[in-house]
């Protein structure tokens, strides 16, 4: 061993030389040593475990289209892509199976436009017979069962309703005392396949929600009392049968029971989650998404256990702009089975693809 | 018995021939047609005096985080469009497509705003009546569309420049008028003032200093329709008409005037037909012409061309005119 070549432990300075030995045998330098090498060899095997598990999950994920794995969600989704081609596009909706985006658009042709998930255009769907003003789509659902489409035309003053291959099935317009007159402007369906829809007509004190059922035909009910709402817009329940409305002009989100009886509210203002003008309302799962068109943002709240407490506020998003996850006036908003989030972003003439 | 649907599978020409059958009410250079207690334009979050709470503000307003002048989130037309644009999701007007919805009847048909839309219009401006050949009939109407027509010019509320022809004094010197830039609140007040058009008294960028307050009777009713404008019948009429010229001279000053065949000393507005006519078929602004926009061809077959005020070519239009060219002429002039 050539001078200066001894080995101290680490930390320490070579202790003096005292009549020529040293504190250091040579077996401890031989085992420390070999711990090293162990150690060496320790952190090679784990990364190379490491990577082994990384490549496992990316095959996996790749395989399943679902990570394995569980995860903490976002507690907001985030941008993806836009899809162009709609004349100020006010509703969407999204079929059951996730592969149909239909938008209504409420200038130009003023079609119903059918795209796929890839945001390419399959097709369009118009009322026979009208010149381009004289109809003018607002809001979409599709029905759950029949997978028939449903179009409100308050100018028509009526349902337009298309079947999943695009033939117009015929107009639905309300009869009878509580009906007639109506002027059609959110859509929903319950999970037995009832429809619901804001209507729109007369003063304020005509303003409702009419429930009809699944047959699409028999009136069963009317929501909310003389004055509750002033031009109510969007629609939604959730999984129990809970109603969710956005009474618009009146800047406040309602919630009703099953039974029709108005539960809590989320309310104008300036504060943290208020809203000022809320059009869109969807629900995935416990989240509760809602448009607020003024402010050009989704809010997005967490739905309680009973329908007795207020949702609590997430946040928000999007944002005023041009850019992209930004809106200029948003309107309708729809989820498909994936969570996969479509707003239609008004003034900026697209919709808008979101997700967690 | 219960309500029920009904599903009309071959009633669309129906339902448009009962719309177009419809009769309606409008009139004014304004926007609404909806009529009535609650059927005023001064309804809603433009209620004078009313609802001015920060909760209410903040549907149009931020006050420290705005995006447009007046602290408002966005600038302004397009923000009025969210509820008075094409699909009116948020009234009863809708001014794009120049539609009203009678917001005093649930049974009430939409039909055609008497001032027309930015985009679109329902007025049938090919097929008056009251063209009589041998002489006037202001009596008569001008139908409705059954569906929308492209307008062929408009009031531009974009906030572009734009001229104001006729506005300003009296002048010597050659002057068409000034330029402006155009938005919704230029002539509407959103806050609300009491007024069923809430129209301002002073329009924005007028140059006016004398504010015109027009009449309001009391329980009016009525707003009007390309239909019914021409009715002399109705009862509130006069009232509008009795200020409406005063207040579009607000901005087109120089082409109000109580006489003809007298030399004003303008330039260019030398000799006017007589257009401050207060009372049901006098001649009035409102007689010949919209507000927003109209689809109306100066140029239609059979007519000559019209020029701007110092004879400069202008391309096709409407002039703002609600009959094709000179049919308006017509309405009360008979054919020579």
């Amino acid at each position: 061993m050539a001078p200066g070549d001894e080995t101290f432990p680490l930390g320490r300075e070579p202790l003096p030389d005292a009549g020529g030995s040293i504190t250091s045998g040579a077996a401890d330098r031989l085992t420390e040593e070999e711990r090293k090498r162990r150690r060496r060899k320790i952190a090679a095997l784990a990364g190379i475990l490491v990577v082994l598990a990384i490549i496992i999950y990316m095959i996996i994920r790749a395989l399943s289209g679902s990570s394995p794995l569980p995860s903490i969600p976002s507690e907001l989704p985030h941008y993806v892509s836009d899809i162009y081609g709609t004349d100020q596009p006010m509703g969407v909706a999204v079929s059951p199976s996730g592969g149909r985006i239909y938008v209504t658009e409420s200038e130009g042709p003023r079609l119903v436009r059918i795209y796929d998930s890839s945001g390419h255009q399959l097709g369009t769907l118009k009322p026979p017979g009208h010149n381009q003003a004289w109809h003018l789509p607002v809001y979409v659902a599709v029905s759950p069962r029949t997978e028939d489409v449903y179009v409100s035309d308050r100018l028509r003053q009526d349902v337009d309703v298309y079947s999943p291959t695009g033939k117009y099935l015929g107009a639905l317009r309300p009869t009878g005392h509580l009906g007639k007159g109506a002027q059609p402007l959110g859509l929903a369906f319950g999970s037995e396949g009832d429809l619901y829809m804001t209507d729109v007509g007369g003063p304020r004190q005509d303003h409702r929600v009419l429930v009809f059922g699944s047959s699409g035909k028999e009136l069963l009910r009317k929501v909310g009392s003389p004055g509750t709402f002033w031009f109510p817009n969007g629609l939604a329940l959730d999984g129990k049968g809970d109603l969710y409305v956005a009474d618009s002009n009146d800047g406040r989100l309602e919630i009703f029971n099953p039974a029709g009886k108005p539960a809590v509210s989320i309310e104008r203002g300036v504060g943290e989650g208020d809203l000022g003008l809320p059009r869109g309302v969807a629900i995935d799962g416990n989240r509760l998404f809602v448009v607020d068109t003024t402010a050009q943002v989704v809010k997005v709240y967490r739905l309680p256990g009973q329908v007795t407490e207020v949702p609590a506020y997430i946040g928000s998003f999007g944002g005023e702009g041009i850019g992209d996850g930004q809106f200029q006036y948003p309107n309708g908003i729809a989820i498909d089975h994936n969570g996969r989030i479509y707003v239609t972003d008004r003034v900026n003439g697209r919709v808008q693809v979101w997700e967690y | 018995m219960p309500a029920t649907w009904r599903i009309n599978r071959a009633v669309p020409a129906v339902f448009v021939a009962g719309c177009a059958a419809a009769s309606l009410l409008v009139a004014g250079c304004s926007a609404s047609l909806v009529a009535a207690d609650g059927a005023s334009a001064d309804a809603g979050p433009h209620v004078q005096g009313q609802g001015l709470t920060p909760d209410n503000c903040a549907i149009c307003h931020r006050a420290h985080t705005a995006q447009a002048p007046d602290l408002l989130k966005e600038p302004e037309t397009e923000l009025c469009y969210t509820c008075h644009g094409g699909a009116a999701t948020g009234a009863a007007t809708d001014v794009v497509d120049g539609i009203g919805y009678s917001n005093t009847e649930r049974t009430g048909t939409p039909g055609a705003l008497r001032g027309g839309g930015f985009k679109y219009a329902l007025i049938d401006s090919a097929h008056p009546s009251g063209q009589g050949s041998e002489g006037s009939d202001p009596a008569g109407v001008v139908p409705e569309l059954a569906g929308g027509a492209a307008v062929t010019s408009a009031h531009s509320v974009d906030s572009s420049s734009q001229m104001a022809w006729g506005n300003g004094p009296i002048s010597a010197e050659p002057n068409d008028g000034n330029a402006v830039s155009l938005s919704c609140g230029s002539c509407h007040d959103p806050h609300g003032n009491g007024m069923y058009r809430i129209l301002r008294a002073i329009p924005i960028e007028s140059g006016a200093t004398t504010g015109v307050e027009i009449p309001q009777p009391e329980g009016m009713r009525h707003l009007y329709t390309t239909t019914n404008y021409w009715d002399v019948e109705d009862e509130y009429a006069p009232a509008f008409i009795a200020g409406v010229s005063a207040w579009c001279s607000a901005c087109h000053t120089r082409y109000l005037s109580s006489t003809s065949y007298t030399e004003s000393g303008d330039a260019v507005f030398t000799d006017r037909h007589i257009s401050n006519g207060t009372t049901q078929g006098s001649p009035s602004c409102i007689q010949c012409h919209v507000a927003h926009g109209s689809n109306a061809s100066v140029d239609a077959a059979g007519s000559f061309a019209v020029h701007s005020p110092q004879e400069l070519p202008a391309g096709p239009g409407s002039r703002l005119l609600r009959i094709d060219a000179k049919g308006t002429c017509r309405m009360c002039h008979a054919e020579k």
